[in-house]
């Protein structure tokens, strides 16, 4: 009983202690490596990929912030434009509307103004014309032509 | 001939199995250390330093595992992490062992699933030396 006792301490002791032994020893490796400020070569290497990776990405990302800035930018600007234009547009046809609108006026104002004079031409050219009849034809503009006319007096 | 160019370590550090057992490691190792008694099965067949050994061991597995996963990625927290897990698997080793001593096949269920953690671990530990070996080789 007690030689089979001994043969499971020998052989679980053995491998578990073997183990912390083996293990300890990478610990300290390790730990010495660091205290001694000489990283391991394969920590140099592999934190240098690290490093490049994180710089790659970081690098990537600002690009992308800048990228999208610049596209948020310039679409303000558009839509600046756009509103700009538009109310440059809409200013103009009103221009153009009340442009319009006065050369109507004007050009019947014209056709009335001749039409007066035509009727004063007759009328001064008529035996029966009255200083008042003129006047009132120039004042209310010659209506239907008759205005001017003035009965023949007496 | 070294090998040039980036290094693809495609195995994660961060398993929750793994995470979880190195925490439940940890929590055991100081149970048993400061109030809990040993495993019947361990204190039946092995003297009691080598019970103390065990919970040392535990304790020291558990710790330099989650530091290991604490630090960011290096060779040297493969080397901590490997060094956990060999120093786990030993302790498995040696409960599991004590178990099959004592119980037997009674203790199947308990017996295969320390089998299933050591299995897992030596799994794990043959990964990282893969990945050590790949580094080592891109360093020259």
């Amino acid at each position: 009983m007690a030689s089979a006792a001994d043969a499971w301490t020998v052989v679980l002791g053995g491998g578990s202690a073997g183990a912390v032994i083996y293990g300890l020893a990478m610990i300290v490796k390790v730990i010495v490596a660091w205290r001694s400020g000489r990283p391991l070569v394969q920590a140099t290497v592999s934190q240098r990929l690290d490093e490049r990776a994180l710089r790659l990405v970081e690098r990537a990302e600002r690009s992308a912030d800048e990228a999208q800035k610049d596209a948020e930018q310039a679409r303000q600007e558009a839509a600046k434009t756009r509103s700009e234009a538009r109310k440059e547009i809409s200013e103009a046809r009103e221009e153009a509307t009340l442009a319009r609108r006065e050369a109507s006026d004007a050009r019947r104002a014209a056709e009335d103004a001749e039409r007066t004079v035509r009727a004063l031409k007759s009328a001064i050219l008529s035996p029966y014309a009255t200083v008042e009849g003129l006047r009132q034809m120039v004042a209310e503009g010659p209506g239907n032509g008759t205005v001017a006319r003035h009965p023949t007096p007496g | 001939m070294a090998e040039r160019g980036p290094v693809l370590v495609v195995s994660g550090r961060h398993q929750p199995h793994e995470l979880f057992a190195f925490a439940a490691q940890t929590l055991l190792g100081i149970a048993y250390l400061v109030t809990v008694p040993a495993p019947a099965s361990v204190s039946a067949v092995v003297p009691a330093w080598l019970a103390l050994l065990w919970s040392v061991g535990l304790l020291l597995a558990g710790v330099t595992g989650l530091i290991a996963a604490k630090l960011r990625m290096s060779a040297a927290a493969l080397t901590l992490e490997h060094a956990a897990l060999v120093i786990s698997t030993g302790m498995l080793f040696l409960i599991g062992g004590a178990s099959v001593a004592v119980n037997g096949v009674r203790a199947a269920f308990g017996i295969a699933m320390i089998a299933a953690w050591a299995g897992a671990n030596v799994w794990r530990i043959r990964q990282i030396s893969h990945d050590l070996k790949k580094i080592r080789n891109a360093g020259g």
